[in-house]
């Protein structure tokens, strides 16, 4: 398997830029990720009544649908590493009238604050890919312990295809060359999913403007602590 | 300040122990990391815990 290029930046550096981009970030880069996050939020399926993690949930455009799909008996918890997106959020979630439904925390998704088997499903859209390669495991693993036994996953990443396409590889190019503009780069999600011990149930593969983004929707088995 | 449902489910991040909250700020009972709560939110970053961190009682 072609390995998966570095993450450069220090994490200081992405929070800031983040900070910087979040006003713009729902006119440039919200709507080309919509239809992807949107069959992810379908699969993961949130119930009335559930307690689910967003983890990355950046300008909050999937904590509104978690919130509504959970219900007053439910909650739905953010964790993201920029302040400056938080506060887009906390708008928005104002806005629709659900904040009591929904808990913020700013946090590293490679140290969870949350205790083992906390959330019924987790779900993250175009965060793993953020994360450096060494990471990616570690990420995964912490999003195991907080699920409870039998709990859901549903990652939407940029994957990387089979057969790359021309503007795959230049997007990895730029990601190299850029690192501080380009911060994702496509990753294997499927087989990241899997060697952190979660049981795959659907895959889903979407193109997005030429670049490949897989949907994967895994399990945590009842008897794996 | 922080909801009640929410410190009854935040643990430190380094240590995954449970955070008393004192002073505005959530304290680890174990390692003594302090996370600063802005604005309402947690922040929960183990560098942010190790700045203000006070040796465990």
């Amino acid at each position: 398997m072609e390995e998966i290029s570095r993450v450069a930046r220090p994490k200081e550096k992405a929070r800031a830029s983040y900070d910087k981009l979040s006003r713009w970030y729902d006119i440039v880069v919200g709507r080309m990720e919509k239809r992807p996050r949107d069959l992810g939020l379908a699969k993961l399926d949130a119930h009335e009544g559930e307690k689910v993690l967003e983890i990355g949930f950046g300008t909050g455009n999937c904590l509104l649908p978690l919130a509504r799909s959970v219900g007053d008996s439910g909650k739905v918890y953010g964790l993201d590493m920029s302040a400056g997106m938080l506060g887009v959020t906390v708008g928005k979630l104002e806005k629709a009238g659900l904040s009591k439904r929904v808990e913020l925390q700013l946090g590293d998704a490679v140290n969870l604050p949350y205790p083992d088997g906390s959330f019924d499903a987790i779900f993250m859209s175009f965060v793993l890919e953020l994360f450096d390669t060494p990471e990616i495991p570690l990420v995964l693993r912490q999003c195991r312990r907080a699920l409870k036994a039998g709990g859901r996953i549903c990652i939407v990443a940029m994957s990387k295809g089979k057969s790359p396409t021309m503007l795959a590889m230049a997007y990895e190019w730029a990601h190299r060359m850029f690192p501080n503009y380009i911060d994702c780069r496509p990753i294997y999600v499927r087989e990241a999913v899997e060697n952190a011990g979660f049981k795959i149930a659907d895959v889903t593969r979407v193109s997005l403007w030429g670049l490949s983004a897989e949907i994967v929707f895994a399990n945590k088995l009842e008897t794996s602590t | 300040m922080i909801s009640k449902e929410l410190l009854e489910i935040l643990v430190c991040p380094a240590c995954k122990t449970k955070v008393l909250l004192e002073e505005e700020m959530l304290v680890c009972t174990s390692c003594g990391r302090r996370y600063p709560i802005r604005n309402g939110i947690p922040v929960m970053l183990i560098e942010e815990g190790d700045k203000n961190k006070i040796e465990p009682k």
